[in-house]
């Protein structure tokens, strides 16, 4: 086990920040925190890292407890934080190289490993640049440079593409993939649930400091009601003809708002066809209409009452 | 340990080279050419009519006159026979100010100017003491010239623009590299502000590295005493090269003074970073805000508040760091021998010594971001 967190309290005077947390993290693992904002990701991992103390529960770290101090541990982790820690002073080479050398004392082998984290993150031609010069998508990559440089194996990545550019974005996710094919373990962080389901391996559901749910993205959504989504645009339609809808075999939710119907269905065959034909028969117009399968959002809406983004 | 990296970090922060040495250089530059016209005479005796009126205040001539006395005299005083023929020599220019002894003491100076300023502080000095001289006189008529013969040091030493008579312009330049040395508080500041998790991601980001945080202190203290040291070597530099001030033989001695005060100015910065809570501005607010009062303690802006202090709290005024600075400065002028210098660099060392281990005490015991 790369990480074991057994029961984890974090209070924040009256605030319950991490209510009781327990999860494990296999070697080779790309395991996804999902949780909105303010669900408790980061003090979680701020908890990990011994970067704050907590109420109880333990912390273990390659089998050995995790503390401030534990410097055999954390010469193995590589941290990329959520806001973008680099000095403003150090041009991107002199960055990578300075973190880096915090880990890796011996000259050659850290100039070799900072060449090759800047090919990674593709900043080659931008060494001799001041952060100031660089964009955000660059910035974002010169932060993630200076945590993964040293070949840490386990890489604690939080929010890392916050207010990133989609190509940047699209690049800091298969970055990741390529480090986890490297064989670093990974623990990402995000409110993005595209992002989550698009790289992680295995993902909790964390709200209000608790583990909601966990498991591959296949089976969370087994774990909800929602089968399928169906969602109709319609210019007007009566109270009577919703509730009606709602009552349709598989069926368990109907509701019309801004000339939109929403139908959540549980999984079964012509949910789509029995709906339409619905329509047609009661000379209902309709245009648009869009079926989904269920979401990591529909997920969390099912086990927490509230939207990933409320 | 990344040694080369802390010098760069400094030696590339606008804002700390901008206060520590553009400033500095500028407001230097901008006191020689206030002062240039009076520089030619700051060596030279002042020249002086007295009119007596009525015999009145005969201490206050007897100290006019030793003050006119001795090899470098701050007066010269130009006889004359009647108050119309002094106001004559005066507004020709012949001479600086005219003291009209009536029933009180009048001074009558036709333009402001150092010169001016000095004719003015012996006068509120004899003024504010008059009552002590008078009575000890009466009492002791033995122990009058004792009396002026400290008066005249009083004048001499305490008071005018930095309290130095004379050499009142190089203390504005020796309070303006105080100032200098103090300014070290900038990088003392972030040398702290980047170790504590709880403030900054870098710090955050350095915490989570297998590397101690006080191995990062030591190694960015000593980047910061450096830089900050040389920064002060430069404005003496330019004091010294370009604008020409005469610092005399105490060259060395003055480099020392900024040595010390830049460790005093660094250490003063960690200390605030580290015991100070809140947002890193609002400490950063708060150390500037102090420092500020160090400074106006020290009689850097106005020299009666630093004799305010002095005669308040003798105390506080003996362990202000800024004072300490500037009082090292001065005493390479005022006294003859070191003894004055080297106790103020010895308890500057020891506010340092405080400083050090206080901030590490907290930081050591700080080992998360919210203890």
């Amino acid at each position: 086990m790369v990480v074991k967190i057994d029961n984890l309290v974090k209070r924040y005077k009256e605030v319950l920040a991490v209510d009781h947390f327990s999860m494990e993290i296999k070697e080779g693992e790309i395991l996804g925190l999902l949780g909105p904002n303010g669900s408790g990701k980061t003090t979680t991992i701020n908890c990990i890292l011994a970067l704050l103390k907590y109420d109880k529960g333990t912390v273990e770290i390659f089998g050995q407890e995790m503390a401030p101090s534990s410097y055999n541990i954390k010469k193995d982790i590589g941290v990329v934080m959520q806001n973008v820690a680099v000095f403003d002073e150090l041009t991107v080479f002199e960055n990578i190289d300075y973190f880096c050398g915090l880990y890796i004392k011996d000259t050659a082998k850290r100039k070799k490993y900072v060449r090759e984290a800047i090919q990674f993150v593709a900043l080659e031609g931008f060494e001799k640049f001041l952060p100031k010069k660089l964009s955000g998508g660059l910035l974002r990559r010169l932060n993630i440079a200076c945590g993964i440089a040293h070949k840490p194996k386990l890489i604690i990545l939080d929010e890392p593409t916050v207010a990133v550019d989609p190509q940047s974005r699209d690049y800091i996710l298969k970055g990741i993939q390529e480090l986890n094919r490297q064989g670093a373990t990974i623990i990402y962080t995000s409110h993005y649930m595209e992002e989550v389901e698009q790289i992680c391996t295995r993902i909790i559901i964390i709200d209000k400091g608790r583990n909601i749910a966990e498991g591959t993205k296949e089976e969370l959504k087994q774990m909800i009601k929602t089968g399928e989504t169906i969602r109709i645009n319609i210019l007007d339609i009566s109270k009577e003809h919703v509730s009606k809808i709602g009552a349709l075999p598989n069926v368990f939710s109907a509701e019309y708002m801004d000339e939109t119907l929403v139908v959540h269905c549980e999984q079964g065959k012509h949910n789509l066809s029995s709906i339409l034909d619905y329509l047609s028969q009661n000379q209902i117009v309709y245009d648009r209409v869009l079926s989904e399968l269920p979401t990591l959002n529909d997920v969390f809406l099912e086990m927490t009452g509230n939207q990933l983004r409320d | 340990m990344r040694f080369k990296y802390s010098l760069f970090r400094l030696l590339r922060d606008r804002s700390y080279l901008f206060f520590a040495l553009a400033f500095p250089i500028i407001l230097s530059t901008f006191f020689n050419v206030a002062f240039s016209s009076d520089i030619i005479n700051i060596f030279e005796s002042i020249p002086v009519a007295i009119v007596e009126e009525g015999g009145a205040h005969p201490m206050f001539n007897e100290i006019l006159h030793e003050l006119a006395y001795g090899e470098e005299p701050l007066l010269e005083i130009v006889p004359v026979t009647s108050l119309y023929e002094a106001e004559t020599l005066l507004k020709g220019g012949e001479i600086t100010g005219v003291f009209v002894l009536r029933e009180e003491i009048e001074l009558a100076v036709t333009r402001t100017g150092i010169n001016q300023s000095i004719l003015q502080t012996i006068s509120n000095e004899f003024i504010r003491r008059s009552a002590t001289i008078t009575d000890i006189a009466t009492a002791r008529p033995d122990l009058v010239m004792e009396i002026v013969a400290e008066m005249n040091a009083g004048i001499d030493v305490n008071q005018g623009t930095g309290g130095l008579g004379t050499d009142m312009i190089i203390y504005h330049f020796y309070a303006l590299l105080a100032m200098v040395c103090f300014m070290g508080s900038q990088a003392g500041f972030k040398v702290s502000i980047d170790v504590q998790a709880g403030i900054s991601p870098l710090a955050a980001r350095r915490s989570v590295a297998p590397t101690k945080k006080m191995a990062i202190v030591v190694n960015e203290f000593g980047a910061a005493v450096l830089v900050h040291a040389v920064v002060t070597f430069i404005s003496v530099a330019y004091l010294v090269f370009i604008l020409g001030i005469n610092f005399g033989q105490s060259l060395p001695l003055i480099m020392l003074v900024c040595l010390v005060g830049s460790l005093a100015g660094i250490s003063f910065g960690i200390l605030m970073a580290t015991v100070l809570k809140g947002k890193e501005n609002i400490r950063e607010a708060t150390m500037t805000g102090i420092s500020f009062v160090f400074y106006a303690a020290a009689g850097l802006f106005q020299s009666q508040i630093r004799l305010t202090v002095r005669s308040a709290a003798p105390i506080l005024d003996r362990i202000n760091p800024v004072t300490l600075i500037s009082d090292a400065f001065a005493s390479l002028v005022i006294y003859d021998t070191l003894d004055r210098y080297f106790q103020s660099l010895l308890i500057l060392l020891g506010i340092v010594a405080l400083f050090l281990v206080v901030s590490a005490a907290v930081l050591r015991r700080a080992r998360y971001a919210d203890s």
